[in-house]
């Protein structure tokens, strides 16, 4: 027997039934005509397709060789409790992120041995013209914040990442809309036009990466990316050397969702600027399907720069490869209020004057 | 006088807000990112199904106000 096959109206999801008036497909809740065949393409546009996946192969990392780690020390901030990996020769005695005093807690031993890092390529003294320049040209900034005494710490530090690649293959279906409008001597006209736009296709991501440490606020790291990859060379110890390295303690694992948000947004960014000559767009609904995805383990350079200024922690960060700086700046509030009004005093008596004027000639 | 006073002050607060807002976002620059555009491979993009089903139309009328005069 064959399949009774029903189709749903597309502009309100009601039961469609044939009208043999018209010899067309009715909807009975809307009264909506479409003829048959647009709706078995509307039904097999947003039935057929990709199943979503967003599985990965997290396997990155590989093991420490015997002997590799032997230098190197763990080191424990007495405040915050993280954890950072130094070489005997390095040491450690403030922790990078709240300047509090660590303690070493024995030899390096355990975890994942890196699979790539970026060397350092700026220096200590880059980092602090690069906060001198980003203190520069800003208006509300308080006047005390600029002095350089501020800054109780500035630290090297490798930070733990971890880097997806993965092929990605999608179908996103969206409802869209031309509007048309005209009048004529009695009536104003507006003409809606509804489509279902379909589109799919693939597109590779490499290398996007994940912050794999937690006392690393997420935010701060994504935003001195990018990084340049072409500089990324096979992990040694010999790199760590003279400078501090943090320890993952968020799973490759615990960072897919992270890089699925991120993938999955710019899919739906290049898919939809394909999209033109519509007076709307709504995604519909999408499916995502990631192919060969791999994870490796990355140490990356960064400089961080801490303060404290009436009471609050400040924490700023410089890519250690590109030098983009990075950090939030307190508001001088009474500045901002004292600014607020003379501007609103000089704005209003100029906009005074032009309505004044505009009277005069007879304009307004 | 006293409208055009208020409409003055008004356009006065405007863009006094917003110029001492421009200010207080340029201490700002640590924030997520939205997307992974920068990790797209060189011409991976391809779009190869690109649909667009027309359904219905839809007309509204609206009638014109009337000068009785």
């Amino acid at each position: 027997m064959a399949a009774l096959l029903e189709y749903q109206c597309p502009c309100c999801a009601g039961k469609i039934e044939f009208d043999s008036a018209s010899q067309q497909m009715k909807c009975p809740f809307c009264d909506t005509m479409f003829d048959v065949e647009t709706l078995r393409s509307y039904d097999e546009a947003v039935n057929d397709g990709v199943q979503e996946d967003m599985s990965w192969e997290v396997s990155a990392g590989s093991e420490w060789a015997e002997g590799e780690t032997s230098g190197m020390n763990v080191y424990v901030c007495n405040s915050c409790a993280g954890e950072i990996v130094a070489e005997g020769t390095t040491g450690a005695s403030s922790c990078p992120y709240c300047g509090s005093p660590v303690v070493m807690t024995g030899q390096f031993a355990g975890d994942l041995k890196p699979d790539l890092v970026i060397p350092f390529r700026l220096d200590k003294d880059a980092a602090v013209a690069a906060l001198k320049k980003h203190l520069e040209g800003k208006f509300l900034l308080p006047a005390a914040f600029k002095d350089q005494n501020h800054i109780d710490e500035i630290k090297a530090l490798y930070v733990p990442f971890w880097m997806f690649d993965a092929g990605s293959n999608a179908r996103i279906v969206y409802k869209a809309t031309k509007v048309r409008r005209w009048d004529d001597n009695n009536y104003t006209y507006k003409e809606t036009k509804y489509y279902t736009v379909i589109r799919a296709g693939s597109m590779s991501f490499e290398n996007v990466p994940v912050d794999g440490s937690s006392k690393m606020p997420d935010d701060l790291m994504e935003s001195i990316e990018p990084y340049d990859y072409h500089d990324c060379k096979e992990f040694t110890t010999a790199y760590l050397s003279g400078y501090l390295a943090d320890k993952y303690d968020v799973t490759a694992e615990d960072s897919v969702e992270r890089a699925n948000t991120r993938i999955k947004q710019s899919v739906r960014d290049e898919f939809r600027k394909s999209i033109t000559g519509f007076s709307t767009v709504t995604e519909q609904n999408e499916a995502i399907r990631l192919s060969n995805g791999r994870t490796r383990y990355m140490m990356c350079p960064v400089w961080i720069l801490n303060t404290t200024w009436n009471d609050q922690h400040f924490l700023f960060a410089m890519n250690g490869q590109t030098g983009k700086f990075v950090g939030d700046l307190p508001t001088d509030m009474g500045k901002f209020w004292r600014w607020f009004f003379i501007f609103w005093l000089i704005f209003g008596a100029v906009s005074f004057g032009v309505i004044f004027l505009l009277r005069q000639m007879g304009i307004i | 006088m006293v409208v055009d006073i208020l409409i003055a002050l008004g356009i006065g607060l405007l863009i006094s807000l917003i110029v001492m807002l421009v200010h207080k976002g340029a201490l700002k620059s640590v924030h997520m990112e939205r997307a992974a555009s920068n990790y797209i491979k060189r011409d991976s993009v391809d779009i190869n199904v690109r649909r667009e089903i027309y359904l219905y139309k839809r007309v509204e009328r609206k009638e014109k106000p009337k000068n009785d005069n």
